[in-house]
């Protein structure tokens, strides 16, 4: 630890969640330390670079809340949505990045969303948009397959952890369905039983890929499955044939959720 | 499922298609409990063809039988097709499993015209009314507004349908008359003049009273095709203008004719007019966004738009006395002007002017096309930026280096 006055430079450590990094950010202004690196739990062995003892710095949801509330004060809810979002895109650096935008914002006592010029509001903004479009994919891309037992199922794999910020759309549109839309890269899912949604974990192997087993569907589903299929090849006009701009609107690697590529 | 109704489904999906509308957005209807879905805000395009279109809507046919023997049309009586009709029960059923199973945002129902406007316009509008009332769907629904359909029926629709789109099907009357002599310009407008003064009866209502049901929310859209006849951009756009101040439209489609006839009445393309459809969607997009009015698009001396160079960078070499614009002091409407800078970037430029000096690497980083825009800024850092640009000098020096008029790279060896 390097001392200079009363001001503690050094590595940080947390338990990965976001209630832990935004404990990370009190105990900055608290106890006066100055992050070089934020780590999770477990990542500091992946960083070669890395001291092998950083502070570890324990989870407070009080001190998380009030780290929020100070967001929502100076930055207001969107900057609240940012800064989670950001945490949620699982961005390597995302934890500095938020430091940085959070000292920004703290010293500025008011919204710092155009200052563009500041290195750290210039990443959040790009990491939200890079956020906002996997979200929109996911709307757009997530096909529900209906189980033998009238549960709508959706197995997902996002690129980043969308899944909590996607299933609110869900919750809305389809309120009067029971459904679930599970992330198997993160191994969790949200549960709508016709009132609320939960958080659930299955340990079970059959919902591991995003084609569910025949013997799982209702007897109906691959009937519409395949009504879809015909649908898709219908509506599609040859003489315009444009590959391209397929593919740009519907990259390679989201075919495996779209039950008309199936 | 039966086969049958898989056979229909064939039939008139491929017979809807050349109905270019795909938006599901603008509308305002939230979920409901115990209801199935909403919309609201931005539509969501859940899948795209392969020829780049997008997927956002069940758009179909109610039936291509038809009366009509309008020349563009693939359903017309005299095509040797094979015909087939849903029952609404069939498009119900397809509209909801769809739905419930995140591949749609709605249903957008079409038809032939079978005995007459009203008995056709009657059906679809019992399909809307039965999902909206039976089987309480809250999703989007774009119904067609059948030429000549009675006033009772069009009001009826508004209130079951987001949209409704009554076609013009050609840009003016005279070609109308040619190629569909059964139609006229009086038939589309006479339903779609009902509904705007009914949407602005409405939203008179509404400000009195919040209660009353909502109609038509997602407003109304037109079609016409492009290269079927002979009206020149000019032409073109100056209705188009006409309809989104005149008649409050959201939407004009223009869809590249594509031969399905061999009628003398039509031109012979070999291929759909796809670049001059694309620069008609992106003048369109000027008038809409960026506030241009029509005839600074196009205009007598230039009544066709650029096919090599896109209306916005054709505007600016011909206007270059309004350039370079200098971006930490113009006015946001002067920005959205320049070729290279979109409605987003103007927006965020405008915003970090405020906090900081504007150069060249921010801007990149704001998603300014820089490499186009050069020419037309004042900004430090922008070593491109002479005294003075001749027009021709940035036409050569962007020729080939815009999308879909990239020289073919020839290859060597066979």
């Amino acid at each position: 630890m390097a001392i200079a006055t009363n001001i503690v430079t050094g590595e940080l450590q947390y338990d990965g969640t976001f209630d832990g990094l935004l404990s990370v950010v009190f105990e900055c202004y608290n106890l006066k330390l100055v992050p070089t690196s934020i780590y999770q739990l477990d990542a500091v062995l992946k960083d070669l670079f890395a001291q092998q003892n950083p502070i570890p710095i324990p989870t407070s949801k009080e001190q998380a809340e009030r780290v929020m509330d100070g967001i929502k004060r100076y930055g207001g809810k969107e900057a609240f949505m940012d800064i989670y979002k950001t945490f949620l895109s699982e961005d390597p650096h995302r934890e500095m990045v938020i430091y940085e935008y959070l000292r920004l914002l703290f010293s500025a006592k008011k919204p710092i969303n155009g200052h563009y010029h500041e290195d750290a509001v210039m990443r959040v903004s790009q990491l939200v948009r890079q956020m906002g479009r996997e979200i929109h994919r996911m709307h757009a891309f997530v096909r529900f397959q209906e189980l033998a037992d009238g549960l709508y199922f959706a197995p997902i794999e996002p690129d980043f952890d969308v899944l909590p910020l996607a299933y609110q759309h869900f919750r809305d549109r389809y309120a009067a369905m029971q459904w679930c839309i599970y992330d198997i890269k993160r191994n969790y899912g949200m549960l709508y039983d016709g009132e609320k949604v939960e958080r659930v974990v299955l340990d079970n192997e059959t919902f591991s890929s995003i084609q569910l087993p025949t013997e799982l569907l209702s007897e109906k589903e691959l009937a519409y499955q395949q009504l879809w299929k015909d649908y898709f090849k219908s509506t599609n006009i040859v003489e315009r044939k444009n590959l391209k701009l397929h593919l740009r609107h519907v990259p390679t690697r989201y075919w495996k959720y779209l039950t008309e590529k199936w | 499922m039966n086969e049958r109704v898989q056979e229909k489904l064939k039939i008139l999906a491929d017979a809807a298609k050349y109905d270019t509308s795909c938006a599901s957005s603008g509308s305002e209807r939230g979920a409901k409990a115990g209801g199935l879905g909403n919309a609201t805000g931005m539509g969501i395009c859940h899948s795209y063809t392969e020829d780049g279109r997008c997927v956002s809507l069940l758009k179909i046919l109610l039936t291509n039988h038809c009366i009509f023997d309008c020349a563009y049309c693939v359903s017309r009586k005299s095509n040797d097709v094979k015909r087939a009709a849903f029952t609404v029960e069939e498009v119900v059923d397809l509209t909801m499993s769809f739905y419930k199973r995140n591949y749609i945002e709605g249903l957008f129902l079409s038809s032939g015209i079978f005995k007459n406007a009203d008995y056709t316009m009657e059906r679809l509008v019992r399909i809307a009314k039965d999902l909206r009332t039976l089987h309480n769907f809250n999703g989007y629904i774009h119904l067609k507004l059948i030429p000549g359909a009675s006033n009772e029926l069009v009001q009826q629709a508004g209130l079951y349908a987001d949209r409704l789109s009554a076609n013009l099907e050609l840009p003016s009357e005279t070609s109308l008359k040619l190629i569909a002599p059964e139609k006229s310009y009086a038939q589309v407008y006479q339903p779609m003049n009902y509904l705007k003064d009914a949407i602005a009866d409405y939203k008179l209502e509404k400000k009195h009273d919040k209660k009353i049901p909502i109609f038509a929310p997602a407003g109304q859209s037109t079609q016409m095709v492009i290269g079927a006849s002979p009206e020149t951009d000019l032409q073109i756009l100056k209705l188009s203008s006409e309809l989104y101040k005149g008649q409050n439209l959201k939407r004009v489609y223009y869809s590249g004719y594509i031969p399905v006839s061999n009628d003398s009445r039509l031109p012979a393309l070999l291929t759909p007019p796809l670049v001059r459809e694309n620069r008609l969607y992106q003048a369109d997009w000027l008038m809409r966004f960026y506030g241009f009015k029509y005839n600074e698009i196009v205009d007598d001396r230039n009544p066709h738009l650029d096919e090599q160079y896109d209306p916005k960078l054709v505007y600016a070499l011909r206007n270059m006395h309004l350039f370079p614009v200098v971006l930490q002091t113009a006015p946001y409407e002067m920005i959205l002007r320049v070729p290279g800078i979109g409605v987003k970037s103007a927006q965020k430029i405008v915003a970090a002017r405020r906090y900081h000096h504007l150069h060249i690497d921010l801007l990149k980083k704001l998603k300014v096309a820089v490499n186009r825009a050069k020419y037309f800024i004042d900004i430090p850092g922008n070593l491109l930026l002479r005294k003075q640009y001749y027009p021709e000098m940035i036409r050569q020096e962007l020729s080939g280096g815009l999308t879909g008029n990239k020289p073919e790279q020839l290859a060597l060896f066979g």
